[in-house]
């Protein structure tokens, strides 16, 4: 409840506070909210399994976030793509997660028999 | 107590990620706006051949209708010999301010740019073909007696500047017409083929062709030129006669 709160208030501040970052880190920003995206799936699965802890949630949302702008940054000077290892990575991840959510959900609904 | 502060610990993340996928949707949509801004580049291409049709067909208009004159004066011509003489005047104005095709002996120079077997395009600018290196060709045929030059077979004149533009990927000739330093220059020149051929062997004259770039057949000389007439319209503004 408190995460979609805080989420609603991060949208209104987007929304409302020009901040000027410079065009040139679009990208960077864009594989930095997929890590995101990716460490909050991991976050919602970890409370349904009763195994959430807040400061494993946030390392690995600033930790995950960092790594992948990093690895962007290195392969943007190396000519390699790196971006879509991430890209792969997080994403592959996403969906796992999403797939055991999706199962302890329907666990959960599922009459006991 | 530590379960408030990692909840507020969280929300706070959840509020960094909401301000982030905002922004970076903002940043995305200002972007898209900004490519709008600039164009379509397909509908560009679309003016651009458009425009390319529309100079063809205005082309063929300015044919005909000097061909039309030409028939008035011929027919004027046949009437009188006051006038038969004023058409031979105009003729001749018009050979040299470049205003019909023309044919005779002559020197066809052949520039053609070396396939590099590393990269496909001359990339460094010292080896490029510029406006500097025509203008000096020109000149030294010109001061050999030529009558005529084309360049691709677009009309050097008097009156035609010759300039490279847009870094050194085209090179003006004229103010209408470009040719690409990139492709096959062929320089035609009507004039004694034997002083026009002399002129561009002389030793040094065709060094000013980049050699590691391009390769420079031996001029061919030949008995039947034609070079096509200037399709700009010359009009002088502000020169007048001294009366």
């Amino acid at each position: 409840m408190i995460a979609f709160l805080g989420l609603f208030v991060g949208i209104i501040i987007g929304v409302l506070w020009n901040v000027p970052i410079p065009d040139q880190f679009s990208p960077y920003m864009s594989v930095a909210i997929f890590a995101c995206l990716d460490s909050v799936f991991g976050a919602m699965r970890a409370s349904l399994a009763k195994q959430f802890r807040a400061d494993v949630f946030i390392s690995g949302f600033f930790g995950n976030a960092f790594l992948a702008v990093a690895l962007v940054y290195l392969g943007d000077k190396l000519g390699i793509p790196i971006y879509l290892a991430a890209v792969i990575v997080f994403g592959s991840r996403i969906f796992n997660n999403f797939a055991m959510i999706r199962r302890m959900l329907l666990d959960k609904t599922r009459p006991q028999i | 107590m530590k379960k408030i502060r990692s909840q507020v610990a969280v929300a706070i993340v959840c509020c960094i990620l909401g301000f982030m996928l905002t922004y970076q949707f903002r940043i995305i949509s200002i972007q898209d706006t900004k490519l709008n801004l600039q164009g379509d580049s397909s509908q560009i291409t679309a003016e651009v051949e458009q425009l390319k049709t529309q100079k063809d067909d205005l082309n063929k208009q300015i044919n005909d209708l000097q061909n039309k004159i030409k028939n008035y004066q011929q027919s004027a011509a046949n009437k009188s010999d006051v006038n038969k003489q004023i058409v031979s005047d105009l003729n001749n104005l018009n050979l040299i301010t470049g205003n019909t095709d023309v044919k005779g002996q002559g020197l066809i120079l052949t520039i053609t740019p070396k396939n590099n077997m590393f990269s496909s395009d001359i990339t460094a600018q010292g080896d490029v073909i510029t406006d500097k290196d025509l203008v000096y060709l020109v000149n030294e045929l010109r001061f050999a007696g030529a009558e005529a030059i084309s360049i691709n077979d677009i009309r050097v004149l008097n009156y035609t500047g010759i300039k490279t533009s847009s870094g050194v990927s085209n090179i003006f000739i004229g103010t209408n017409d470009r040719i690409s330093p990139y492709e096959k220059i062929i320089i035609k020149a009507i004039g004694d083929k034997d002083k026009l051929n002399s002129a561009m062997v002389f030793p040094g004259v065709l060094d000013a062709i980049p050699s590691s770039s391009y390769t420079v057949d031996a001029p061919e000389k030949s008995n039947m030129i034609t070079i096509s007439k200037s399709n700009t319209v010359t009009n002088f503004q502000y020169a007048r006669q001294v009366k």
